[in-house]
C-alpha cells in the first residue's frame, strides 16, 4: 500500500525551484486545469462570475508555454481579469463559492508564476487544489468544531490522497522532461490532457455538494 | 604666391611658350629645361588615362557595395523560404540578376569583367550556403512532420474501437518513418527510437485511459501474473499491447485504477446513503408534519382532537413509531384534560430540554420528535405535557438556517441561566425548585410568543442589554433569600433556642446572588482551564509544588501576596515562567507537573490566560512577552500587506515598543487573528476573513464567509484555542454562534477585515459594542 502523502509546501517549493521557469508555470496550470470545472459549476448555479475569463486565461498560458509567448503587459491584463473573477467575502451569491475561489486563485497563481518566476506562486496553485479537496472532506464531518483527528482523517481520505498523488506525478513528469531537454511541447500537451481528464473527478466532487 | 617646384628652375629659365591649338602637347626644343617640360607633358597624358581608371574603380566599388547590400536583402528573403527544393536555384538566379544589374554601372570592361568574376565566386559561396540551409531545414521539417504523424497515429489508435484497425494505423506510420529515413530526415537509430517511443506512448496512454474510464477492466487487464520473492509484481507476456508497458508504469496505472475503483465505490456508497437518507428524511418529515399538527392542537385544547381521525392518518411505513407515540401522547393528554396537576410543561421538562439541546453525538441526545411524544405518553410517566412537547419541538426544529441555530443557541443559553438562577443548578433540581422554574416558563413562553408576534426579534428579547430583555422575569421566581453564612453561624451558636430568628434581608442584587451561586463551579472550571493554558497538571501542581501565596494585583500588574498557607514572607512579582496560577493560589512551577516543558510562560501569555485577574494585559511577566507580542505583531503586519487588522496590529506593536508596556488584550487577540489569517496564501488572505473571539473559556477562531478555517490554519491553533465551523456564514457569526452553542460568554472579538453592518447588528444584538472597525467587546452582565 502506498505511503500516505501530505501537502508539504516547503518541499514542494524547493522541488519547483529546481525546475525551469516554464515547467513551473505548467505545474501551476495543471493544478488550475483540474479545478476549472468547479468554477464553471459555481458560476452556473449562482449566476456569478465568467468562466470564459478563466478558460481563456488558461488557454493563453498553455499557448505561452508551447511557443507563443505572451508579453508582460498581456499577462498583467489577463491576471487583472482573473482577479476580478474570484469570488470573495463581499459577494452574496447564496451558493458556496469556496471551490470556485480555489479554482480561480490557482489560475491567477499560474499567471503569477509566469510573471514572477517565483516557485512559491506555483506551489500556491497546488495548495489551492489540495485545500479544495481537503475542505470537501472536512465539510462532510458532522461537527461544528475541528479537532486534530478530523484533520488526520481528512488527509487520509482517497480523494485527498488522489490529488496529492496527481501533483507528485506531474512534478515527476516535469522533472523528467527537464532532464531530457527535448520534446517539452509533447510532454506539456500530454500532461494537460491528463489534467483535463482528472478534472472530471473534481467536477463530480463539487457537484455532490 | 605659388612657386614652381625648384627642380624646374626659375621662370626666367623656362622662357615663354606660345599657345598652339594644333598640338596637344607643346613641343619645342628648349634645352635642359625644355626637355624637362616635355617629360612633364608626357606624364600629364598618362594621368588622363589614370583618371578614367580611377573612375572605373570607383564605379566598381560602388557596384560591390550595392551588390552586397542587395545580396543581404536576398539572404533575408530566402531565410524564411520554405520551398526548400527550389530555393537554391531561385537564390542563384536572384543573385546573378543582381550581379548583372549592379555591374552595369562599371564602364571599364576590364573592371567590369573583374567585378563579375570576383562576385560570381561570392555568389557561389552564397548559393552553397543556401543549399546547405535548405537541406537542413528540409530535414528538420521532415523530422517534425514524421514526429507529428507519430502523435496523430497514437491519437488515432486510441480512438479506434476496433483492434483490427491498429495494424494498418501503425503500419502507415512505419512506412512514413521508413520513407523519412530514406530521405535522410531521420537516422536509422532515430527511426527505431521513434517507432519505439510511439508504441510506448500508445500503450501508456491506453493504460492510463483505461484506468480512468473503466477502472475495473483496467485492474482485470493489467493485474500482475505473479508476485516475486521480493514482493515485486511480475507480468507474463500475453502477446498484445500490455507487453509493451513498462512494468513500473503498469504498476502505477494499476494503482490509479484501484484508487479510482475505490473512489467510484465510495461515491456509489455515498450516493446510496444519500438517497437512503433523503428517503428517510422525506418520510420522517411527512410523519412529523402530521404529528406537529396534532401537537399544536393538543397543546391548546386536547379535547378538541378527534383521536379516531388521528388513528386513520396515513403515516409512512417507517414512521409507525411516531404514529404510536402520538396516539399514546394524545390519549394521555385527553385523559388528563382538566387535571391541574398535569398542567405546565411536565416534571421532566428540564431533563428533556437538556437532552434535546445536548451536544451532537451525546449518548442520550433526543433528535427524534417521537422520543418527545413518548415522554408525553403512557410510557413517559408524565415527564412531559403536550405543551412541553410543543416547546421542545421548537428546539428540535431549529437547525434549518444559520439564524435559527444562532437564535436557538441564544435561547438555550438564556434558559440555562434562568434555570441556574431559579433552581441554583443547571442540572435537574429538587421538585420545589423545578416547580418554580415551571412557573417561570409559564410566564416566559407566552411572553416570548407574544413579543415575537408583535414584531420584536429574539435578539431583543434574549439580550441582556436590551430593554425588552425577558430575563427581567427571572427574579420573581428566584428562591427566597437564605441566611448568610455569618448570620447562620451566629444563629447556630446563639444561646437562644428559638431558631426562628428574623433573617436579615438579602440586599444583594439578583446578579450578585447569581454570581455567588455560580462562583464555585466557575472557579473549579477556571482552574482546569488555567492549568491547561499554563501546560501543567493542576493535581500534580497542588501535590508537588510549594504554594507561594495568593494572587494579587497592583498598578504594575500581578503580584504574589504572602498568606498563612504559603511559604513567601514578602510580596513578589508574578513570573509566568516560574509560577503557576490555580484559582487564587500561586504555586512554584515544578518540572514534575509540567505537561509540555517546551511551552514557555510567554507562550501561555500569547495563548491568553483567560478572563478577570488573569487577563494577559495585566500580567507583570507579560513585559517580556509584550516584546514577543510586539515582534509577532510586526511580523503579522508585514505579512498581511495592508489589511486593517495588520495596521491595527502594527500600531499596537509600535505603541507597545514605544511605551515598553504590554499590548492590551484586544491587541493580542487582533495579532493572533492576523497570525492565523496570514497562514493563508496571498489570494485567499486578501479575500477572506478570520475572526478570533475570546470567551470565558477557550478562544474561538473561525473563518468566513467563503470558507471556514483551512487545515493549515487549524493545525496552527494552540492549546486554549478551538476552531468553529459554520459553512457559508461570516467569520464573526461563525465564532459567536459557536460561543452561544457551547454556552461560552463572548468577551472580545477581533477580525482581520472591517466588520460589516450585518455583523455589527448581530454583535450589538448580543450585547456587544464595536471598539474599532475590526474589534468589539462584550461587557459582562454585571456591568
Amino acid at each position: 500500500m502506498a505511503a500516505q502523502l501530505d501537502f508539504d509546501e516547503p518541499d514542494l517549493i524547493a522541488r519547483l525551484a529546481r525546475l525551469p521557469s516554464k515547467l513551473r508555470v505548467v505545474f501551476a496550470a495543471l493544478c488550475a486545469e483540474r479545478q476549472l470545472p468547479n468554477y464553471i459549476q459555481f458560476s452556473k448555479r449562482s449566476g456569478w462570475g465568467n468562466p470564459n475569463v478563466l478558460k481563456d486565461a488558461l488557454e493563453s498560458i498553455w499557448q505561452d508555454t508551447q511557443g507563443q509567448p505572451l508579453t508582460k503587459a498581456e499577462l498583467e491584463t489577463i491576471l487583472e481579469r482573473c482577479m476580478a473573477s474570484i469570488p470573495s467575502d463581499e459577494q452574496d451569491t447564496k451558493k458556496e463559492p469556496a471551490y470556485a475561489q480555489d479554482a480561480a486563485a490557482s489560475v491567477a497563481y499560474a499567471i503569477g508564476a509566469r510573471l514572477t518566476d517565483d516557485p512559491k506562486e506555483a506551489a500556491w496553485a497546488a495548495r489551492r487544489a489540495f485545500e479544495a479537496v481537503d475542505y470537501f472532506v472536512m465539510s462532510q464531518i458532522d461537527s461544528t468544531t475541528i479537532m486534530g483527528e478530523h484533520l488526520r482523517f481528512a488527509l487520509s481520505q482517497p480523494i485527498v490522497q488522489a490529488e496529492l498523488r496527481r501533483q507528485q506525478a506531474d512534478l515527476q513528469d516535469l522533472q523528467l522532461a527537464s532532464a531530457e531537454k527535448s520534446l517539452w511541447a509533447s510532454v506539456i500537451s500530454k500532461l494537460r490532457d491528463r489534467a483535463r481528464r482528472d478534472a472530471e473527478l473534481f467536477l463530480n466532487t463539487a457537484a455532490r455538494q | 604666391m605659388p612657386k614652381l617646384p625648384e627642380a624646374l628652375g626659375t621662370p626666367q629659365d623656362v622662357g615663354a611658350v606660345a599657345p598652339d591649338p594644333s598640338r596637344i602637347i607643346p613641343h619645342y626644343e628648349a634645352g635642359q629645361v625644355g626637355a624637362a617640360m616635355q617629360g612633364f607633358a608626357r606624364d600629364l597624358g598618362a594621368s588622363a588615362n589614370q583618371v578614367q581608371d580611377v573612375q572605373d574603380r570607383l564605379s566598381r566599388a560602388a557596384a560591390e557595395q550595392d551588390f552586397i547590400s542587395k545580396k543581404l536583402d536576398i539572404d533575408q528573403q530566402f531565410a524564411g523560404d520554405t520551398d526548400y527544393a527550389t530555393a537554391p536555384q531561385r537564390y542563384r538566379q536572384a543573385l546573378l540578376q543582381t550581379l548583372n544589374d549592379t555591374s552595369q554601372g562599371i564602364l571599364g570592361p576590364v573592371q567590369r569583367a573583374d567585378f563579375q568574376q570576383q562576385m560570381s565566386r561570392f555568389t557561389e559561396v552564397g548559393v552553397d550556403s543556401i543549399l546547405r540551409q535548405s537541406v537542413a531545414k528540409a530535414r528538420d521539417a521532415g523530422r517534425a512532420n514524421v514526429t507529428q504523424a507519430a502523435g496523430a497515429t497514437v491519437s488515432d489508435a486510441l480512438r479506434t474501437p476496433d483492434e483490427a484497425n491498429l495494424n494498418p494505423i501503425f503500419n502507415a506510420l512505419n512506412d512514413r518513418i521508413q520513407a523519412s529515413m530514406e530521405a535522410g530526415y531521420l537516422s536509422p537509430e532515430e527511426a527505431v527510437a521513434l517507432r519505439k517511443s510511439t508504441a510506448q506512448s500508445y500503450v501508456s496512454q491506453r493504460g492510463w485511459r483505461l484506468a480512468d474510464a473503466d477502472p475495473q477492466q483496467a485492474v482485470d487487464t493489467l493485474r500482475p501474473s505473479a508476485l516475486g520473492d521480493d514482493g515485486q509484481p511480475s507480468f507474463a507476456k500475453v502477446g498484445d499491447w500490455r507487453d509493451l508497458i513498462d512494468p513500473g508504469e503498469r504498476t502505477s496505472i494499476l494503482g490509479r485504477a484501484q484508487q479510482n475503483l475505490e473512489a467510484e465505490q465510495r461515491a456509489a456508497d455515498i450516493e446510496a446513503l444519500r438517497q437512503q437518507r433523503q428517503q428517510q428524511k422525506a418520510e420522517a418529515d411527512a410523519g412529523n408534519a402530521i404529528a406537529s399538527r396534532y401537537v399544536d392542537q393538543l397543546a391548546v385544547d386536547p379535547t378538541s382532537v378527534d383521536v379516531g381521525a388521528l388513528a386513520r392518518e396515513r403515516f409512512p411505513d417507517s414512521q409507525q413509531d411516531t404514529r404510536q407515540a402520538l396516539l399514546g401522547a394524545a390519549q394521555t393528554a385527553i385523559a388528563q384534560a382538566g387535571d391541574k396537576t398535569a398542567a405546565g410543561y411536565g416534571l421532566g421538562f428540564w431533563q428533556a430540554f437538556n437532552r434535546v439541546t445536548a451536544a451532537d453525538g451525546a449518548p442520550n441526545k433526543i433528535t427524534d420528535p417521537a422520543e418527545l411524544l413518548k415522554l408525553a405518553g403512557p410510557e413517559g410517566g408524565g415527564a412531559l405535557t403536550m405543551q412541553g412537547v410543543h416547546q421542545l419541538q421548537r428546539f428540535l426544529d431549529a437547525n434549518k438556517t444559520v439564524e435559527d441555530r444562532a437564535q436557538s443557541a441564544m435561547e438555550q443559553n438564556f434558559l440555562r441561566q434562568a434555570h441556574a438562577a431559579i433552581t441554583g443548578t443547571e442540572a435537574p433540581a429538587d421538585p420545589a425548585s423545578e416547580a418554580r422554574f415551571q412557573n417561570f416558563l409559564g410566564a416566559y413562553f407566552p411572553a416570548l410568543q407574544d413579543s415575537l408576534a408583535s414584531g420584536k426579534s429574539a435578539m431583543q428579547l434574549l439580550s441582556a442589554a436590551s430593554s425588552d430583555y425577558l430575563g427581567k422575569l427571572i427574579p420573581a421566581f428566584a428562591p427566597p433569600p437564605t441566611p448568610r453564612p455569618d448570620t447562620a453561624a451566629a444563629a447556630a451558636t446563639s444561646d437562644r433556642r428559638d431558631k426562628d430568628i428574623e433573617t436579615p434581608p438579602d440586599n444583594r442584587s439578583f446578579w450578585e446572588r447569581l454570581g455567588d451561586r455560580w462562583g464555585a463551579a466557575a472557579r473549579s472550571w477556571n482552574e482546569d482551564r488555567q492549568a491547561q493554558l499554563q501546560n501543567v497538571d493542576p493535581v500534580l501542581t497542588r501535590q508537588l509544588a510549594p504554594r507561594l501565596g495568593s494572587l494579587g494585583e497592583d498598578d504594575a500588574g500581578v503580584i504574589i501576596v504572602p498568606d498563612s498557607r504559603g511559604i513567601l514572607d514578602k510580596t513578589i512579582r508574578f513570573d509566568p515562567t516560574k509560577h503557576v496560577i490555580l484559582g487564587n493560589d500561586i504555586y512554584e512551577r515544578v518540572p514534575e507537573a509540567e505537561e509540555s516543558p517546551r511551552l514557555s510562560g510567554a507562550r501561555a501569555f500569547l495563548g491568553g490566560l483567560g478572563p478577570g485577574p488573569l487577563a494577559a494585559s495585566t500580567l507583570a511577566g507579560g513585559i517580556e512577552a509584550a516584546g514577543a507580542g510586539a515582534r509577532a505583531a510586526e511580523v503579522a503586519g508585514a505579512e498581511a500587506q495592508g489589511t486593517r487588522a495588520a495596521e491595527a496590529a502594527s500600531a499596537g506593536a509600535r505603541v507597545a515598543e514605544t511605551a515598553g508596556a504590554a499590548p492590551t488584550e484586544i491587541e493580542v487577540l487582533s495579532q493572533r487573528a492576523q497570525q492565523i489569517h496570514n497562514i493563508l496564501d496571498p489570494i485567499p488572505r486578501k479575500l477572506r476573513t478570520t475572526a478570533a473571539l475570546s470567551t470565558d473559556g477557550p478562544t474561538i477562531v473561525g473563518g468566513g464567509a467563503v470558507k471556514d478555517l483551512e487545515s493549515a490554519q487549524e493545525a496552527a491553533l494552540q492549546p486554549g484555542e478551538i476552531s468553529a465551523k459554520l459553512p457559508g456564514a461570516r467569520a464573526e457569526v461563525t465564532v459567536l454562534t459557536e460561543a452561544l452553542k457551547s454556552g461560552l460568554r463572548p468577551r472580545l472579538l477581533a477580525t482581520t477585515r472591517d466588520i460589516c453592518p450585518d455583523c455589527r447588528r448581530y454583535i450589538e444584538s448580543l450585547g456587544g459594542r464595536l471598539t474599532s472597525e475590526t474589534t468589539a467587546i462584550f461587557p459582562s452582565p454585571e456591568k
